[in-house]
This record gives structure tokens, sequence and C-alpha cells, in this order.
């Protein structure tokens, strides 16, 4: 009524602006006043920058990109020099083409492990946290088990059972990571569950489906997202982790941790010179470091802008 | 009527991520000794700020901006009050609880979960009274001594007592320093020359290190073997929490003591909160809607338990709320308040009677009453953002009578009859 | 077509207590204990008491968003084919019995389920308590007031956007607020988009779930301005479920008062106000704080608190904080008895206070 009235004021000062835009447009402005958001976004699009053009900066040779060249069997790594402008590792493996190759691999490996477990987790969480009763008591119970073994353990012996390899650590990681978000989806879907405007949904007819597709996860998505993006990194780190124990891709493949693999002994060089190898773990070292940090830094930025408790109101 | 405490012109602002919320416009109230004075308005209207203000426990992001927060203990103020906005942290620990004990609205999340409700209500006792409580024990230990035969009990209980004077006079030389620094920076309080600010600071400190000294002096209390001379005192302050609890009406007050808060209903709860706030006799007792989440039966209860306590053992009571039915059942003066500024204060008689400024007299006229009517008028609009406040009089953009002038200056509150305070430039 | 649009007849919502490793069932929390309840077309019944008391329950229970333990709920059928299905469930031979049992499936509400429900969403509403619970904060204005239309099909897009603008009009907004988020609205404004979003199908009942008690004195004003403006208009029936005696007063035709899942009485507005017969329903009335200064009015103050719903006391409710109880009270359970008219009482000893 006369309540129009007043906000007319208002009204006119507002841009037509589509308000979803407007919305996101608020989101990034908070999200971009960060300083650390910005370093985590930096390093990230670097990385993507290089995972793209990766055969323009180091331009493949054989018939598979991801297998580093080496010119000549000579076990001692040399340093940088001219033709390998980061050095190389034993067998004169060449470091830059590794990294570079390397990073299209940590995004295949990060983000398709990171999809399928947000699939997994999402449709199994949803299961658990609306309908309840025995199919959450079943999940539930299996995600218990999932973490009662040790993870690095699981991962090793079921990457052997599997058969080493590349596809058998995404494989193995798809298969252990997904407990994680059902857990959380869960836990949102169960407090949202008793939101008064899911039940307005409800006396309005709406579906089960429609409940939880256009109320529930709209408003539950995000905090899965945020632990999401911080597992790209971890995952990386994890699969790095099994190369490193011998489980991952072969010897020579540009994989960073195989690299650091390769490089276990050349830690600490001759006496008279301790120093003299560390280009072979320092930089794929740093590498693996820098792109974790950029994703946590990242996640860390999402759950400042999307928790809603930092939100306006 | 003797002035209690008074604010003059306070400004308190929110530095929030969306702007500044200017939460409180200059906001002027005065509660004397003995009355029960009411702040009565819609949420968000700054009556909450208003008490956190004169506390001084505004939550960051907010500040004290403007203003002056007085004090009239008859201490050391000389009738002209202390200004509270201008002291120490520890000046205003000693005077919260002590002097004014604050309710809130959760009676659920005032309490300590973990700690049981006779802890709690101790520990009220223990910042607070001490020294009565340490002579009363003190007092029991010798009629023990006395009456009692058993040798190495006796010798005991005289290493006990030892114990507690020491204790008893360690806490007096600190009340009496304290009480030293305070007298001195009342004193300085209004001289502006580089010495005495020097001085001023100094004290400050001073007193803040002293606070530091007693607790660690505390903690000793706390350990092995050492605190079981403590027992003593605790039996004796839960004599006397058992007899607040009796008055406060709480059934079977011997048990209460040993439950924890999530076995009492919200009405016992806030019984237990206002046994906190008394347990030191405070001069002026907040109560921030204390009512508000409890049913009708159980808010008749507690209303009339603060009714009955205001006749017995608290001197004022400024009571906060939205109900105007409250008000008018409890208060003798009240503030009405709306986005920040204080409207008008009047007698409740003659607020409900005769109210002036336009906002309360829609307020009024929105509330349903007994008697039959038909339709309820309403006040159009709604309440302003606070970031972006409307100028002069906040309440023009919806008063039906708005004049050039409202939008353009403050209004002063000014006396329009005796006692009948109103900032609007309708009466002036 | 009868006049009552909703009878409820000796409905139970018990919720279970777990506990124990197995989550054995230990207890029932009592939330709706027997509730007899008749709601005439287009009048507007207050359901008043204390919280915990079982009347947001009673109400979610109609409109089917809990699922009733026990009891039948009839909506819109004629009084005759209730009566005959009440008599053949309540008879003693077993087979007229278990003939009851089959007509009473078709009509009672409780046991409609998926697609049968569907009409029923259109027929009943429900507005919340808190507006800021109760929209989707991710959803524009437009959808959270068409999501019933868009749930059950009702409509194509253009009428349906249509529809909305109607409806924001009618609750006393404009067309360009379709197009913002709930976050940007106060209270009151927010309290409107739901009452818009309740009235979008069309329903012929609502139920008013304590509407104005998130909001500010005037903003109530206006809110229940608007609320007997659309019943009058829309000829809606209303279930107004509150805590506040003197909102009910003021928007009631009749008032039921609940205590501990039961109903302690029920009667027209001036039944309940001018000729109190319940004890607890004097406290109640007593306890109000009336906003004149003038007028004091006696208070009863209640003792103690109102007792778990996992065990509530035997006899009737009441008993432990009535200061009339006596042995009776504390060993037979009253019925709701006709005092006058329309005027319902379940105490012992009304006739004698």
């Amino acid at each position: 009524m006369n309540e129009t009235v007043v906000n007319e004021r208002e009204e006119k000062e507002k841009i037509a602006v589509h308000p979803r835009l407007q919305e996101f447009l608020f989101s990034t402005r908070r999200f971009l006043k960060n300083p650390l958001t910005i370093i985590g976004l930096v390093i990230i699009i670097l990385f993507a920058l290089i995972a793209v053009f990766a055969p323009l900066i180091a331009p493949p040779h054989g018939s598979d990109p991801y297998r580093i060249p080496h010119t000549g069997w000579k076990m001692t790594p040399s340093p940088p020099s001219d033709i390998h402008p980061l050095g190389t590792l034993e067998q004169q493996y060449d470091i830059f083409y590794g990294v570079v190759w390397g990073t299209r691999l940590a995004f295949r490996i990060g983000v398709t492990v990171v999809f399928a477990n947000l699939l997994i987790g999402i449709i199994l969480g949803a299961l658990a946290g609306y309908y309840g009763g025995i199919a959450d008591e079943i999940i539930m119970r299996i995600t218990d088990m999932f973490y009662a073994i040790p993870f690095l353990v699981a991962a090793m012996a079921l990457v052997v059972a599997i058969g080493r390899g590349l596809k058998a650590v995404i494989i193995v990681l798809i298969i252990l990571g997904w407990p994680t978000y059902t857990r959380v989806i869960r836990g949102e879907i169960l407090v949202l569950r008793e939101k008064d405007y899911i039940l307005a949904a409800r006396a309005g007819g709406a579906s089960s489906l429609r409940i939880i597709f256009k109320h529930i996860l709209p408003n539950s998505i995000y905090s899965v997202l945020i632990i999401a993006s911080m597992n790209i990194g971890t995952v990386v780190l994890t699969a790095a982790a099994l190369s490193f124990l011998g489980l991952g891709s072969e010897t020579g493949y540009a994989d960073w941790g195989q690299m650091v693999a390769m490089s276990r002994n050349w830690i600490v060089g001759p006496a008279d010179n301790r120093l003299a190898f560390w280009y072979v773990v320092i930089i794929p070292g740093f590498v693996i470091a820098m792109f974790v940090l950029g994703w946590n830094l990242l996640g860390d930025a999402a759950r400042d802008v999307f928790d809603p408790k930092m939100r306006r109101r | 009527m003797q002035k209690l405490i008074e604010a003059r012109d306070v400004y308190t602002n929110f530095f929030t991520f969306e702007g500044v919320v200017k939460a409180l416009n200059g906001v002027s109230i005065i509660v004397n000794q003995g009355e029960t004075y009411g702040l009565v308005g819609e949420s968000g209207c700054g009556k909450s700020v208003t008490v956190r203000s004169i506390m001084r426990i505004v939550q960051s992001p907010g500040r004290i901006v403007g203003g002056k927060i007085l004090l009239f203990l008859s201490r050391e103020d000389k009738g002209q009050g202390i200004d509270i906005l201008k002291r120490s942290e520890a000046y205003m620990e000693s005077i919260r609880g002590n002097d004014i004990s604050m309710i809130f609205q959760e009676a659920s999340t005032s309490l300590n979960p973990v700690l049981s409700i006779g802890y709690q209500v101790a520990e009220s006792f223990l910042l607070h009274r001490l020294d009565e409580m340490l002579k009363e024990t003190i007092d029991t230990l010798k009629a023990e001594i006395e009456s009692g035969k058993l040798f190495i009990t006796g010798w005991w209980k005289k290493f006990q007592g030892l114990l507690f004077k020491a204790e008893l006079k360690g806490l007096e030389r600190y009340t009496d320093m304290v009480a030293g620094i305070d007298r001195r920076l009342y004193e300085l309080e209004d001289s502006t020359d580089k010495i005495s600010i020097d001085e001023r600071n100094h004290l400050n400190r001073k007193r803040d290190r002293l606070k530091k000294t007693v607790f660690v002096v505390q903690c000793v209390r706390h350990l092995p073997f050492i605190k079981h001379y403590g027992k003593k005192l605790h039996k004796t302050i839960r004599i006397h929490v058992i007899d607040l609890l009796k008055e406060l009406g709480v059934p079977n007050p011997q048990n209460v003591p040993d439950m924890y808060p999530h076995e009492l209903s919200g009405g016992m709860q806030q019984r237990i909160v206002i046994a906190i706030a008394l347990a030191c006799h405070p001069k002026l007792l907040i109560a921030d809607e204390p009512t508000s989440n409890l049913d009708v039966t159980i808010q008749a209860q507690i209303i009339d338990l603060i009714k009955n306590l205001k006749s017995t053992s608290i001197a004022s009571v400024l009571f906060i709320t939205h109900d105007l039915g409250l008000v008018a059942e409890m208060c003798d003066r009240v503030t009405v308040m709306y986005a920040g500024d204080a409207c008008e204060t009047a007698a409740v008689k003659d607020l409900f009677k005769e109210p002036l400024h336009p906002y309360t007299k829609g307020l009024l006229r929105s509330v349903p009453k007994l008697k039959a009517q038909k339709e309820l008028e309403s006040i159009p609009g709604t309440v302003p953002n606070l970031i972006h406040p409307p100028s002069g009089c906040r309440f023009h953009p919806r008063c039906p009578h708005a004049k050039d002038i409202c939008s353009e200056d403050k209004p002063p509150l000014t006396e329009h009859s005796e006692g009948h305070f109103i900032a609007c430039y309708l009466y002036t | 077509m009868s006049n009552n649009i909703i009878e409820v007849r000796e409905l139970k919502k018990y919720y279970p207590v777990q506990g124990g490793v197995f989550k054995r069932h230990i207890a029932d929390v009592k939330a709706v204990d027997g509730v007899n309840l008749a709601i005439k077309k287009g009048e507007c019944l207050g359901l008043v008491g204390e919280s915990g008391c079982g009347k947001t329950t009673l109400g979610k229970t109609i409109l089917r968003l809990n699922q009733a333990t026990e009891g039948r709920i009839y909506f819109n059928e004629p009084e005759e084919k209730v009566e005959e299905v009440e008599k053949l469930l309540s008879s003693e031979s077993r087979e007229e019995r278990s003939r009851g049992q089959k007509l009473r499936q078709k009509i009672d509400i409780t046991k409609f389920y998926g697609r049968k429900l569907l009409p029923l969403r259109q027929k009943i509403q429900i507005v919340f308590q808190d507006p800021s619970n109760s929209l989707n904060p991710r959803m524009l204005v437009k959808g959270i007031i068409a999501e019933p239309l868009i749930a059950q099909k009702l409509m194509n897009a253009r009428e349906i956007e249509k529809r909305v603008i109607e409806l924001l009009y009618t609750v006393g907004m404009a067309k360009e607020h379709m197009m913002r988020y709930p976050h940007e609205f106060s209270g009151g404004q927010r309290q409107r988009i739901a009452i818009a979003r309740a009235l979008a199908t069309y329903p012929e009942f609502v139920l008013m779930d304590e509407p104005t008690s998130a909001l500010d004195v005037s903003v109530q004003a206006q809110i229940l301005n608007l609320l007997q403006k659309l019943q009058a208009d829309f000829k809606l029936t209303y279930l107004f479920v509150t805590h506040h005696l003197l909102v009910v007063k003021h928007i009631s035709n009749r008032i039921a008062v609940m205590y501990l899942g039961k109903i302690m009485e029920t009667g027209t507005t001036d039944d309940i106000f001018e000729d109190t017969h319940h004890p607890y329903t004097r406290a109640l009335l007593s306890a109000i704080p009336i906003p004149d200064p003038e007028t004091k009015m006696e208070k009863i103050i209640l003792t103690g608190d109102v007792p778990n719903p996992v065990n509530p006391p035997k006899g009737c409710r009441f008993n432990p904080r009535c200061k009339y109880a006596k042995t009776v009270c504390r060993e037979a359970e009253p019925e709701l008895e006709k005092a006058a008219g329309n005027h319902f009482v379940a105490c012992h000893r009304w006739k004698e206070l």
C-alpha cells in the first residue's frame, strides 16, 4: 500500500541490471577485496595458462606429449643451461618440459577426481539427508567405514590391486574421496530440511525432486564447492605422493610427484658442494606447493564471500 | 529526584562492510534513583545499542563516537557525575555487575552450559561481594573453633582462618588503592594541562595493572592442596545462593545449584540470570527484553518478580521492551525511540493519555487493544536503513505532519510540559 | 456441502523419542493428543496457547506437512458423510468398522498421498511465522510467488507472470519488486511476499502460523489489516495460530485455547473474553500486558511451568498449576462440555467457578 510510495525513490536510483547479475557482481567485488584472493587467483590463472598453452611453451616430440624427452642416459642431473632452462633430472629428463606438461596433468587429475567426487557426494548426500531412514543409515555407515581406514594405506593397497599407473591413481582417489562431500551435503540438508521455505514448497505441492534441486541444493552447494576447490590441491598432492612412492606414473612421465621421486637421490650434493643439485628437488616441489597454495587461498576467500553468516543482513 | 545515570547526546556507529550504520543519533536519557525507566521502540531503533553504550559493551564493529555518559554514584562525583566514557576498562569492570547489572533476552545463552547453576551464581558473589563472604567465613570458623574440641581439626581450622584473613587483608588493601586512584582520577577529570593528562594516563594504566595482579593472586586459590582451604568459603556462599534462589521463587532451591542450565525451563533460566544479576545488590538493573522469548504466563511471573524485587532490593530498573503493554504495566517513565532517535520522554501515564510525537501516536494506535475496534491504524512505510538515514528528523518520511524544516534539521529534545520531553518541530 | 471446511476428529500427533545404541523407541512426545476441532467456512478461528502446547503441530498436521499418528481430518466433506464414517468407525461390530475404514480412505486427508494430495495443496495454504526463514534466499520474488503454480503445473509462463504481478498488487507491493531477492526487503514486505505466495493458487483455507509475531508493532498492524481485507475479498477461511491474545481478539471470530496438546476451551471471541470458564484461559487472559496504564486488571499468576509433553499429568492436564484442582481433576480427564451455544469447556468444575 503506502509502503510502495516510500520505496519509490530508492527504486529509481537502482540501475536496470538483472538482479542475478547484480548479486554476482556484489559477490565478486567482495571476493576481490581480499588481497589473498588476488594472490590465489593469479597463481591459479598462471597455472591454467601454462596448462592451456603447454604445446606452445614446450612443444612435444614423441607421440605421447606427457613423456618427458631426455637427451642421453647420464645419471647426474645437469644444471640450467640454454637447452634446459631449468636443468635436467637424472637420465637427462628436462625439468622445464616436465613442469609445463605436469601442470596439464595436475589439472586433469584434480578436476576429474573432484568432479566425480562431487557428483557421487551430492547424489548420495541428498539421498541420505532428504529421505533419511534406512537410506541414510546405510550410506552413512559406509562413509564411516571409509573414514576408519587410513587414507594413504587404503590408496596404496587399491592402486596395487588395480594395477599401477595414473588411471589407477585417479580411480582410487575417486573411490576414496566422496565420503567427505556426502557428509557435508547431508549435514547441510539436515539443517535446511526443517527450514520454513522447504515446508512452504511442500505445502505448495512441489515434488521431492523439485525441492532437492530447486530449494535445497542451491542453498547448500556453496559449502561443498568451497571444500572442492580446496580439495583440488589436496588431490594433486596425494597423487604426487602416490607417484613418489612409485605407484603412479612410470619413470619419465611429466608428473610432478614422479619428478620429485626421480630427484630423491640428488637432494644432497657431493661433499664439496652440498647444494649442487638444488634445482632437481626445489623446482618440482615448489610448483606442487604453489598449486596447492593457490587453490587453498581461493577456497578460503570463497568461504568468506559465500558464508551466509558473513553476508549482509 | 536524584539522577542515577545520564546519557547525553550519545552517538554510536557500526562500521560494517556495507557502510557506517548510524545506530544512535544523539540519544539522551536520564534514569533517576528509584524509578523504573522504560525504553520502548521497534526492532532496530537502537534501544539495545543505547544500553550497551551505557554499559560500554558495544560489540565490534560498533563504536561510541560522541556524547557523554554520566554516572552519579555519590561516591566521589560531587554531584556532577563521572563520565565513564573517559575511564579505563578496569574501572568499567568494577562498575559492571557491582553497580549496574544487566539481564538479556536469551537466558539460555547468558548461562554457561557446562557450569552448574550454583557455580555461576557463586561466581557473582566471589567477584563482587568477596569481602563480606570472607568476613562471614572467618566468623563461622571462629565459632566452630570455640565450640570444637578435636585437636587436629581445630588446628586446620585455625590455619584456614589465617589464610582467609590474609586474603581479606589483601582485598581491603586493593580496594583502598583503587579507591585512591579513582579519587585522584576524578580530581584530574576536567584538567587539560599536559602534566595532569600524563598523570591520568599513568593512573589508568596502574589501575589496569593492579587488576592483573589481583587476577594472578586469585589463581593461587585454584592450586592443588591449597584450594581445599577455600571449601569453607564456598559453603558460606552456597548458603547465600540458596537464600537468593528461594527469594526469587525457584522451586526446591536446595537442589537447583547442582543442576545445569539445560535442565531448567526458559522461565527458570531467566530467574537464575536475575539471581546472578542481583547477587551483588546493583543500584541499577538493566533488563534487555527479559521476557520476549517467554510465554505470557511465564512472562507474568517474571514481571511480577522484577516488580517485587524493585520494591525490596534494587533501586532502579532500566527496562527495554518492544511491548507497549509491558511498559504500561511496569514503568514510571519511558522514552520512545525511533531509528536511533529518542523521540519522546514522559511519565507513562502522560504518554499513554496524551502522546505528542507523531510516531508515538501512530505506535499507540497500531497496537491491538482489549476494546473492540474495527481496523487498526498503522504507520505507513518501513523503518529506514540506518546506513543512509533520512536527513533531519529520521521520522519525517513516514510522518503525516512533516514540514520542510523536518527534513533539514534534527529537532532538539525540548520540554513541552513538566517532565514531558519531545523532539518534534510541531511543538516548538 | 456442509458449512465446516475442516473437521478434525481425535487427532493425535506423537513424536517418538529414541534412545540407546539401537535407537529404541523409548517414549512419545505427545504434541497433539486427541483434538476435536471444526472450522467453519469463512470464519477466522484463533488457536491460542503457549509455546509447546502443540498449536503449530496441529496446524502443520492439518496441512499434511506432518503425518498424523492417529485421527481423521476431513476437508470440505458434506456433514452427513462425515457423520456416517464416524458412526461406522465407532460402531461395535467389526464389519461396520472395516466398512468405515474403507469409506474413510476416500475422504480422510490424512490418508492421501502423492498425486492425491495435489488438489489439496491448491486449496490449503500456509503463511509462516518468520518471513526471513520462509522465503528461499536464493530465489527471486517472482520465483517464490510462482513456486506453487509451477510445482503444480497450473499455468503457463505468461499466465504465471500476470498472476504474480496481480498478487503483488493485492498484497500492496509493486511490479518492480518481482525481480529482487528477499533480503532486499524489510520484515513486513517479506511477510507480504509470503502471503502472496499463499494466495497464488486461489486457496480456500489458509493456515496463519503466527504471521505477525516476528514483526514490529506498526508493521503488525499493516499486516493484520491486509489479512482482514484479503479474507473479505477472497472469502478465505483462516486458522490463526498465535500466542498473542490481543491479536487474536482483534482478528478472530472464534477462539480455541490449547494446552499441552488438548483443547481447553472453544467459543466465540466474546465468549472467551467476556464469559471465561476455564481457569487456564482466565490466567492466560489476565497475563496479557494491557497497553493502558489506567486499566489495572487483577493478575492471576500461575505457578510452575508447562509440564513435559512426554508425560502429561494424569487427569486434567492443567491440574498441577490450577488452584481450583480437586481430586477429580487429578484422576479423570475432562471432556469438552457444552457450556452455551458454541461455547465448549474441558473442565470438571467450570460450573462452580
